[in-house]
């Protein structure tokens, strides 16, 4: 394809146009070569990256939930942990107690997000207990993430308890 | 001259640019679609995490609130059963009075191994309550500490398995009992009827067979895919090889006894995964049956279950009790007003009756049942209520080891019948009585008779007569012109009448009178004389 000798660029006419296509070719294929290369890298790797924060963020609140629940509570000299403790106040209907009880556990512990309690297992306005959150960050974390989620069972009357947690927004 | 003319192999070049030109505009407008971004790093191994380990978590979570409740609720029912399960109620040694469990009879006690007692009630309340450990599982206690470990753990169904009935079919399902329906909407609940597998109303329900008729799905093959015809019981004739797929073959509804080999189902010679399906409880089942990719699939998530219990405060406290059961008893059981003895002797923890009861004396053949609290204000906690005392109950027998003293009151001459007429308090624990007499006059004599028989000088009569309780009248007592007969003894209200027969004694003569009871071997002292 390419001359072996050339006196000049423009020397000779014969294979002008084909070093010129050639160039022009190679401009080209480099060109596209680079643009698909760009969007191959940059597009996936953004939505990469986004996939990979929602699932870090999705077991980050799996552990964060799991650990609210595992805590010790003492309560007026009982030691629960934090899940028999939640199954104790909506059974008695204490919301009030729920919520300072876990806001300050979170702010304590340094768990930002929200969690909510629900008297039933689904996710129904009408059965939303109380919500409990780190202070000062209510808005912020509700919402603004795919929830972790248990439903707790009292196993002395079998009703069903809905709780959910949604972590920091990254 | 033309752009190709001469210009052999030029065509592949366009052709090329054509190509990377395409790929770089679909790229641009559609690179959201190609779906490059699902192939991330990790995605895999972060959805087992967030499916099957943490659902797992949650599982081992739920199951240690349960075990909590269950082991407080073995620990509360051993106590109110005087320390020993409800299965060994009945065969407990001493026996039982107010429908409680005497812990005493005669000398021998009955105190429990209560560890063991707990340790057996928690495991009958684990299987009667329990739906994740119906393939088995140990229970020891060793040191005081009772371990649980389930014998083929548990199963986790990924979290995120779905199915589609409403939630007031599945509350219904929950209940024990099955959806009825009005055309295709849930009409209403009711326990299962007593009718053929026909009846369910599709094929989630066919294969959910909620009322365990043994109901299997029947497919028709039409235009070379399955699809669901009708719900039946399982043909008499049937083989493995009649399962449409791996599911059906390893769930082995009609018990054929199949496996699944590669493509097809085989006969074999146990079952594989069959008792899993029917032990599982509905939540979960339902959860298989509109998933069966998940009985299926080869991620299979099963975690071991185990759990420990410190029992070694309850051990103690129990211990506790036993010795203040004891020392009451050491204190009463050989005194004659057992109730005024109780209510100086028992402790503020003590308490009359059954638990719940008002603390109102009781008693039956000197048996006395109590309620005890704690003694270490030992207190178990609740997930529906406050925490509430750990309390005992059970009962005491305060039979006396020995003979009980009884005291001669009154005596009279019945010139009628030529006999005195001895009146003597009675004794629950007394299996004979005796009647003294004698010349000697020591009016406050207290101590055994023999005792007395050394010590009178100069008297020449001391002779008892004895009288055996089932000889005693009990519904004749003579009183007002009754007389009674000579040598009978009578039961007047609390106290005996023994009518004794004068004939032999001399008219005139000073005559003492004493009575005792006799229990087994013994024999009670002397409580002073009366005389006419």
């Amino acid at each position: 394809m390419y001359k072996k000798k050339s006196k000049g660029l423009f020397a000779g006419k014969k294979g002008v146009v084909d070093d010129l296509f050639d160039m022009m070719f190679i401009v080209i294929v480099i060109f596209f070569g680079v643009f698909f290369m760009y969007f191959v890298f940059t597009s996936s790797a953004a939505t990469k990256e986004e996939a990979s924060i929602a699932t870090v963020n999705s077991i980050e609140n799996e552990q964060i939930l799991l650990q609210l629940l595992q805590l010790k509570i003492i309560n007026e000299g009982i030691e629960y942990t934090g899940a028999e403790f939640i199954i104790y106040s909506i059974h008695n209907d204490e919301s009030e107690l729920l919520h300072e009880t876990f806001s300050e556990l979170m702010t304590d512990w340094q768990l930002t997000g929200s969690l909510i309690f629900y008297k039933g297992s689904e996710q129904k306005i009408e059965d939303q207990f109380t919500i409990a959150y780190s202070y000062n960050d209510y808005q912020d974390y509700l919402w603004s993430d795919e929830a972790a989620s248990i439903v707790l069972e009292n196993p002395a009357t079998s009703l069903k308890y809905l709780v959910e947690f949604y972590g920091e927004s990254k | 001259m033309r752009l190709i003319s001469n210009k052999k192999g030029t065509v592949f070049h366009y052709a090329l640019l054509g190509l990377f030109a395409s790929l770089g505009i679909a790229f641009l407008f559609f690179n959201q679609s190609v779906g490059l971004e699902t192939f991330i790093l990790g995605q895999w191994e972060s959805n087992f995490a967030q499916h099957y380990t943490y659902e797992g978590e949650k599982v081992q979570l739920q199951e240690d609130i349960n075990m909590d409740y269950y082991i407080s609720l073995a620990i509360n029912e051993t106590a109110l059963n005087g320390g020993y399960a409800q299965d060994s109620f009945e065969d407990i040694g001493c026996g039982q009075a107010f429908e409680l469990s005497l812990m005493n009879s005669g000398e021998e006690f009955c105190f429990a191994q209560i560890n063991q007692e707990i340790s057996s009630q928690f495991a009958s309340i684990v299987e009667q309550q329990s739906q994740d450990f119906k393939d088995g599982f140990e229970i020891n206690v060793e040191n005081n500490k009772l371990n649980f470990l389930s014998e083929n753990g548990i199963k986790i169904i990924p979290g995120d398995a779905s199915f589609d009935i409403s939630e007031e079919e599945f509350a219904c399902l929950e209940q024990g009992n099955v959806p009825f329906f009005s055309g295709e909407e849930y009409d209403q609940c009711k326990s299962c009827p007593d009718v053929d597998c026909s009846r369910y109303i599709d094929q989630f329900y066919c294969d959910l067979d909620p009322c365990k008729l043994g109901c299997v799905s029947f497919y028709t093959n039409l235009g070379g895919t399955n699809e669901y015809y009708s719900c039946g019981a399982c043909p008499d004739e049937a083989e493995c090889s009649n399962y449409i797929n791996q599911y059906y073959c390893e769930v082995d509804v009609c018990s054929l006894g199949c496996k699944w080999n590669v493509n097809k189902c085989e006969d074999s010679e146990t079952r594989i995964n069959g008792e899993d399906i029917d032990a599982m409880n509905i939540l979960d089942k339902a959860k298989i049956v509109s998933n069966p990719e998940i009985y299926t699939q080869n991620t299979q998530y099963t975690i071991d279950y185990s759990f420990s219990y410190d029992l070694g405060v309850y051990y103690e406290d129990y211990q506790q009790v036993a010795i203040e059961a004891m020392t009451l008893l050491g204190a009463c059981q050989n005194t004659e007003n057992l109730e005024e003895c109780l209510e100086d002797e028992r402790k503020d923890n003590w308490e009359y009756g059954s638990c719940g009861s008002d603390d109102l004396y009781q008693e039956d053949s000197r048996k006395v049942p109590f309620c005890v609290s704690s003694p270490n204000e030992l207190q178990l906690t609740s997930l529906i209520s406050n925490s509430h005392d750990l309390k005992y109950q059970f009962a005491l027998d305060f039979f006396p080891t020995e003979a009980l003293f009884v005291e001669a009151t009154e005596v009279t001459y019945d010139s009628m019948l030529n006999a005195y007429k001895v009146y003597f308090t009675e004794s629950e624990s007394a299996i004979k009585y005796k009647i003294y007499i004698t010349d000697y006059a020591n009016l406050d004599y207290i101590g055994t008779a023999s005792q007395f028989r050394i010590q009178r000088f100069g008297s020449e009569l001391f002779e008892n007569k004895e009288i055996d309780i089932i000889e005693i009248e009990t519904d004749s007592c003579p009183i007002g012109d009754g007389h009674g007969e000579i040598g009978v003894a009578y039961d007047c209200a609390g106290e005996i009448l023994y009518i004794y027969d004068a004939e032999n004694l001399i008219l005139g003569e000073d005559y003492y009178f004493a009575a005792t009871s006799l229990n087994d071997d013994s024999e009670s002292q002397i409580y002073g004389f009366v005389y006419i």
